[in-house]
């Protein structure tokens, strides 16, 4: 009975560890999806850098509760992609059109 | 008449040591072209500062890596390193982790709470009381088997890399992001404001296969064709492409590698 307890027990806390890891890792695949499209950023539309954008503010928010040492490696990271991507977006109508350069 | 003194301004460009903020600098040895004397916090640990030569680096690894991938500022002394950064395993740490291999061989770690006297000497690689003899000979070794060129490190990385002199590491398994293949930009001709000055060929592969497309997009240039106008002026206050021209990559009085346009009429 108490075997069976500590086994019940043993299963729930690992159960619980990964929630905690695929957690902490979930910004890290957003932060592979949003950083891994800047090669092609250009030739996106403008509602894929707005989701690309959308994501990237995400992704920017959980690392406001990572620790020190990776809050300051990869907010930058972010915040270059995301820089990239609203460059772009400003450039563009909302149609997709690139708008002339400013005069 | 015109391509006489564009020729001149070549000329006084190429050899006069260039007197930036009413200073007149030296022109740089080879070896200490791309230099950063790193010094937020060393003196207050009562270490010298740290000595970082660009040529080491650049020789092994792609621009984008270090200031994109693990987050040095492109502007000496702004990143602000900690040694508990180092210790926690980011900036230097990425790479000085006494983990890593390049060529063979561990990289030293960076950084560690505590030290014995023997592993002082680690920490002299980096923080330099004197100037480091060694590396200075590993410059010299190095320097022999690459392309020459007139300014700064001596050595034509563009051509080195293109004749396979040397390959950098674009990617670090767990720090780099997948990269998918680059749809690049065609080259650009870039006009010159002054009369008879040949127009600036710039090609967006040869940037690009260091710095992939953030390093510079928008940061110094917007990514609008024609929103960014600039001077040469700027550029030699370091602006533009004076941020890498200026400091690490070959610097502005190499006239002829960016003004590589012919002269029309």
């Amino acid at each position: 009975m108490f075997r069976n307890g500590v086994t019940v027990l043993s299963l729930l806390a690992m159960l619980a560890s990964s929630e905690v890891v695929s957690a902490s890792d979930d910004w890290r695949t957003e932060l592979e999806d949003v950083c891994g499209n800047t090669s092609e950023a250009a030739v996106l539309s403008h509602m894929e850098l707005q989701k690309l954008i959308a994501k990237g503010e995400r992704v920017s928010k959980a690392l406001e509760s990572e620790c020190e040492a990776v809050r300051i490696v990869y907010q930058k990271r972010v915040q270059k992609c995301l820089d990239l991507y609203r460059n772009i977006a400003d450039t563009m109508q909302p149609d997709g059109k690139v708008q002339p350069p400013a005069q | 008449m015109n391509r006489v003194f564009v020729s001149l301004i070549l000329l006084v460009g190429a050899t006069v040591t260039w007197a930036q903020d009413g200073v007149i600098k030296r022109r740089l040895p080879p070896f200490e072209y791309g230099r950063v004397i790193i010094n937020n916090y060393s003196q207050q640990a009562g270490l010298p500062p740290v000595v970082f030569d660009h040529w080491l680096h650049r020789s092994k690894y792609s621009c984008r890596l270090c200031h994109l991938d693990i987050g040095f500022s492109m502007v000496a002394n702004s990143t602000k390193i900690r040694a508990v950064d180092n210790i926690n395993g980011v900036f230097c740490a990425t790479c000085h982790n006494g983990k890593m291999m390049m060529n063979g061989s561990i990289i030293f770690p960076a950084c560690a709470k505590e030290y014995t006297r023997e592993e002082y000497k680690v920490c002299v690689r980096c923080h330099q009381l004197e100037p480091n003899v060694t590396l200075g000979k590993k410059f010299t070794s190095f320097v022999k088997n690459m392309p020459v060129e007139k300014f700064g490190n001596g050595i034509n990385w563009e051509k080195a890399e293109r004749e396979g002199k040397f390959k950098a590491v674009d990617h670090i398994e767990g720090v780099s992001p997948t990269r998918p293949k680059m749809k690049v930009p065609n080259d650009m001709l870039l006009k010159a404001n002054l009369e008879g000055m040949p127009k600036v060929i710039f090609s967006h592969t040869k940037h690009a296969a260091w710095g992939g497309c953030k390093l510079c997009h928008p940061g110094l240039f917007s990514i609008n064709k024609g929103r960014s106008v600039y001077s040469m002026d700027e550029i030699l206050e370091g602006k533009f492409c004076g941020a890498c021209h200026k400091t690490v990559a070959f610097p502005l009085n190499d006239c002829r590698r960016c003004h590589a346009a012919p002269v029309e009429g």
